[in-house]
């Protein structure tokens, strides 16, 4: 585009759009509303999932996701029917939804314990969410060089995650005594997943398989 | 490059950049739209939408707090605003923009010929808020005809009519301007 015109439009855009905004005080926005965008912001959109009310669908999804589970993953009867307890996944082709299956009535309702990780050598933090009455999750980046690991502390009734499983295993994982899921997520990334009873956990990073469950296994309650 | 989330933001450059943008921008867009559906639970489905659409360009915006930034969040909202009165009015929408315009004219091209700045300038006020809109997003903000029309939630056809008669409304202000000079 020509300079002048590229001008011309810069010097228009308060007069001809910016002037038009409506005079009128800053308004609140809602709970709900921020919370949209709070996840929009950190997650992006996603296709909305379709929640089965057929308790027979249901079980079948479950069945299926166990049988898949129990082919691919080695660890014991008990575990797996934990494991099953605490989160519900519903099995695309390309993903898997996963949330939390268990009961949620005695986790806490907001984030009134905050958890952080300690993340290795050289890593610095780079982002970290400020912390609301209504915040359904706290996250945090890190950041060395190429590498990352994001971490995330969700209510346990506000996860509800879509993990890109398509030709990826999928495998259990203990984290300080908890039950979880580990993904291998390709390019030397992987994804885990658990929960302490109270909250779900999330950590994300292209760091080797170890130090990304080390890193997990470093949880802590901020005192 | 983080492949977990099914998400479009892909980076936390990316997240970052898109929070500031709603952190910034928020309060005007909120406004622009109530201006148009006086009532606040559309107008934060509005303002939730339009972010949506803005997320799926992010690439194209080169600087985040500036007018032109703001001036294109505010051409989105007040699009999904107006969207949102069409259905709740229930409105018939004709398609207005039937007429064919075979007349290809490149407005670039046109105006390369050594238009002033406040020439330009002057024409560009004198268009309707729907042509300014569409120039300022094809040919400022360097949006494709896909690109606006799903951002403005029109159809593509009727986007590259839109555009066209707005270079064709543009070219003809150009020059009623030189035969008064």
């Amino acid at each position: 585009m020509s300079n002048n015109l590229y001008r011309a439009f810069e010097e228009t855009a308060v007069s001809r759009i910016i002037e038009k905004v409506p005079q009128m005080p800053d308004y609140k926005f809602s709970r709900r509303f921020e919370r949209k965008m709070k996840k929009l912001i950190r997650y992006g959109y996603r296709e909305p999932v379709r929640y089965h009310k057929v308790t027979v669908k249901r079980l079948f999804i479950c069945i299926r996701a166990a049988l898949i589970a129990t082919v691919v993953m080695a660890f014991s009867v008990t575990a797996v029917r934990d494991f099953f307890k605490n989160f519900f996944m519903e099995v695309f082709g390309t993903h898997t939804t996963v949330q939390t299956f268990s009961d949620n009535i005695n986790a806490p309702a907001s984030i009134e314990d905050v958890y952080m990780i300690d993340v290795p050598n050289g890593f610095d933090i780079i982002y970290k969410d400020e912390i609301f009455e209504w915040s359904p999750f706290i996250a945090y980046i890190y950041r060395k060089d190429n590498e990352y690991i994001f971490f995330n502390q969700f209510l346990k009734s506000e996860y509800d995650v879509n993990v890109n499983t398509e030709n990826r295993p999928l495998d259990y994982v203990e984290i300080n005594g908890n039950d979880g899921y580990i993904v291998d997520l390709g390019n030397n990334e992987y994804y885990i997943s658990w929960d302490n009873g109270d909250y779900i956990f999330d950590i994300t990073g292209n760091i080797s398989k170890d130090e990304l469950i080390e890193t997990a296994n470093s949880v802590q309650k901020v005192e | 490059m983080i492949s977990f989330y099914l998400s479009l933001l892909d980076t936390p450059e990316e997240k970052s950049m898109f929070e500031q943008l709603y952190r910034l921008n928020r309060q005007d867009m909120y406004k622009r739209a109530y201006g148009i559906l006086k009532n606040k639970y559309d107008t934060e489905d509005a303002v939730h939408e339009a972010f949506m659409r803005v997320m799926k360009n992010l690439t194209k915006i080169s600087e985040i707090d500036c007018p032109q930034t703001h001036a294109y969040l505010l051409i989105i909202v007040k699009n999904v605003a107006l969207k949102i009165i069409k259905k709740r009015t229930k409105t018939v929408v004709v398609d207005v923009e039937t007429v064919e315009i075979t007349d290809d004219f490149e407005l670039e091209e046109y105006v390369i010929s050594n238009m002033e700045v406040e020439r330009l300038k002057n024409i560009l006020e004198q268009l309707s808020d729907e042509y300014y809109e569409v120039l300022f997003l094809e040919l400022f903000m360097e949006f494709n005809i896909s690109e606006i029309a799903e951002q403005l939630g029109l159809t593509y056809d009727n986007t590259k009519k839109r555009i066209q008669r707005a270079k064709k409304k543009f070219r003809e202000i150009a020059e009623e301007k030189e035969n008064v000079k």
